[in-house]
């Protein structure tokens, strides 16, 4: 597998600077994420959707059920570029609506809702389903689905309308998340002295209590995810010679897992970065060649559906595989420049190319509000060199008010 | 009984202590005044700066930055917590004047110098986002000017 990208750039970096950046990156993703209280304020939404819903009298609705799908459901939601509502994706799932023409159900959705005061102006419709628009908030989509039509025969499978609402499509997001998260729960294996070993190790000699807070990404997967999707939409926004061309997120995900699944259980790493950077070097790999009807297809197959190629697009229209290689490279001289600078003034402009000024503002700010927790609870020392360290050396730092104008 | 914390310490002591904390630093005591200079080398996101400091037992110590030029750096923009700022000179605002932070009975290499390699942090900060992550006090001139009326 490769490890170009950690190699020729990362791997010589001081454990501090590699630190920050893996900090950095993982602040800039917290960022990206709905806070708590809009994830609850989505929640309570979607409850009282699925609510008003199956109190209706129609048959159709009887013992529905809405539930995430997607990014939200498998954790790698990113805040869209220029825009305030978050995207959060559910399924409507009418166990009882088998043998309705798509298009009639989705009539039926959106009819129901704009029965309802509170959602009817809210509603707008979709080419699969509809949209309850709550602005400054998030636009919640939904997507009415019924039980399997198409003989998938696995679990969670379900059918929703295609694009032309004429048929049922065989569809599982379910089956999908749950392959996404047993991937993304895969551990990776570090070589002996990793960063974080080593540091785990050395305050555990100590008896001290004290890593730094939150220098570890939580979840490799979704934060490579995250990333990769906020460098594609800040990429290709007003990008005209692209315009709709754009690499699909599922696209990117799907990849990434392939990738991060083999890396994780083929190889040892030195560090999380390390793991990060080959999955995104390496994900172009499981972009497949497969020969149709004797023509040569690209595909990127659904795990759970190897009949089904997510990019089906891209043997249609060839500027989409011209954009998908466009953002690959891209991404990977940007993370590439990343390495190449060390002050944080420098890294600050190279994190805005990379994830956009927003987000690595706020991961600045992130980084300094845990420097100052540390600071606050006395938990700073001060190396023989005169750097400041978390790590327990002879002289704690003492408190002090920065004076003057 | 007096108090351990009471008890000024003298500057031969404070330079002992500054050379055994820092000892790439380099200092003298002249005429009752210690003279130190030292290059601190943070975390290279941060950079690396030479401070001196000039300190008696008659007064706060002043802390000055030496190289790089700091006025250079910003473009002559003034950071927050400073006391001097121009092309020659860069003195900076450490502690809260008559808080208890410095005082005579404590050491210059347990406060002074850990706190300039923190404000060294923050003016990384600064740079990077226009932004003062380390707060602080600022000296409010009208409440001064007010309470100098009252008494």
């Amino acid at each position: 597998m490769k490890a170009k990208l950690y190699n020729e750039n990362f791997a010589a970096l001081s454990t501090q600077q590699r630190t920050l950046f893996t900090e950095l990156l993982e602040y800039a993703c917290q960022s990206l994420e709905p806070s708590k209280t809009k994830k609850e304020l989505a929640e309570q939404r979607y409850m009282s959707v699925g609510k008003w819903l199956a109190e209706s009298d129609d048959p159709m609705f009887e013992g529905v059920e809405i539930y995430p799908q997607g990014s939200q459901r498998i954790g790698t939601t990113s805040k869209p570029v220029f825009r305030a509502e978050f995207d959060l994706d559910f399924i409507c799932y009418l166990p009882n609506a088998e043998g309705i023409h798509p298009d009639i159900c989705r009539q039926k959705v959106i009819a129901r809702l704009k029965e309802n005061g509170n959602f009817e102006d809210l509603v707008s419709e979709l080419n699969r389903g509809c949209r309850l628009n709550y602005a400054d908030e998030f636009h919640l989509d939904i997507t009415p689905g019924i039980p399997d039509q198409n003989n998938a025969n696995e679990y969670g499978a379900i059918s929703v309308p295609d694009k032309k609402l004429k048929e049922w499509k065989a569809s599982n997001p379910k089956g999908y998340a749950a392959n996404f998260d047993q991937k993304a729960k895969m551990e990776p294996t570090y070589i002996g002295f990793s960063d974080a070993m080593f540091a785990h190790a050395a305050l555990e000699a100590k008896n001290i209590e004290e890593l730094p807070k939150y220098t570890m990404f939580k979840g490799i997967l979704r934060r490579a995810v995250q990333i990769m999707k906020r460098h594609r939409d800040l990429l290709f926004y007003d990008n005209e010679s692209f315009d709709g061309k754009a690499p699909i997120s599922i696209i990117l995900t799907t990849l990434a897992a392939s990738a991060y699944k083999d890396l994780v259980s083929q190889q040892s790493f030195r560090n999380e970065l390390e793991v990060l950077l080959t999955v995104v070097e390496s994900m172009t790999g499981y972009i497949e060649t497969k020969v149709i009807d004797g023509k040569i297809e690209m595909w990127v197959t659904n795990p759970k559906n190897r009949h089904e190629n997510f990019a089906e697009k891209w043997n249609v229209d060839p500027k989409r595989i011209e954009a998908f290689h466009y953002w690959h490279s891209d991404f990977v001289e940007k993370l590439r420049e990343l390495a190449s600078v060390t002050s944080l003034p420098l890294i600050r402009k190279k994190l805005n190319i990379l994830l956009g000024e927003g987000s690595s503002s706020k991961a600045i700010d992130k980084h300094f509000e845990v420097l100052n927790e540390t600071r606050e609870s006395n938990k700073l020392f001060i190396k023989k060199t005169g750097a400041i360290s978390t790590v327990a050396t002879a002289t704690p730092v003492k408190a002090n008010t920065f004076f003057g104008k | 009984m007096r108090k351990f914390t009471d008890t000024t310490i003298s500057l031969s002591k404070q330079l002992y202590f500054l050379q055994a904390k820092f000892p790439h630093g380099r200092g003298l005591i002249k005429k009752g005044k210690l003279f130190w200079s030292c290059r601190l080398k943070l975390d290279e996101a941060y950079g690396s700066y030479t401070i001196k400091i000039l300190y008696d037992l008659n007064s706060s110590p002043k802390v000055y930055v030496i190289e790089p030029n700091l006025y250079d750096i910003t473009d002559g923009i003034e950071p927050p917590h400073i006391y001097i700022f121009n092309e020659s000179t860069t003195k900076l605002c450490l502690y809260l004047p008559s808080a208890g932070e410095w005082t005579s009975s404590k050491f210059l290499s347990d406060t002074i110098v850990p706190w300039a390699s923190l404000w060294f942090m923050y003016f990384s900060g600064w740079l990077a986002t226009g932004k003062w992550h380390g707060g602080g006090e600022h000296p409010d001139i009208d409440e001064s000017f007010i309470k100098g009326k009252v008494l």
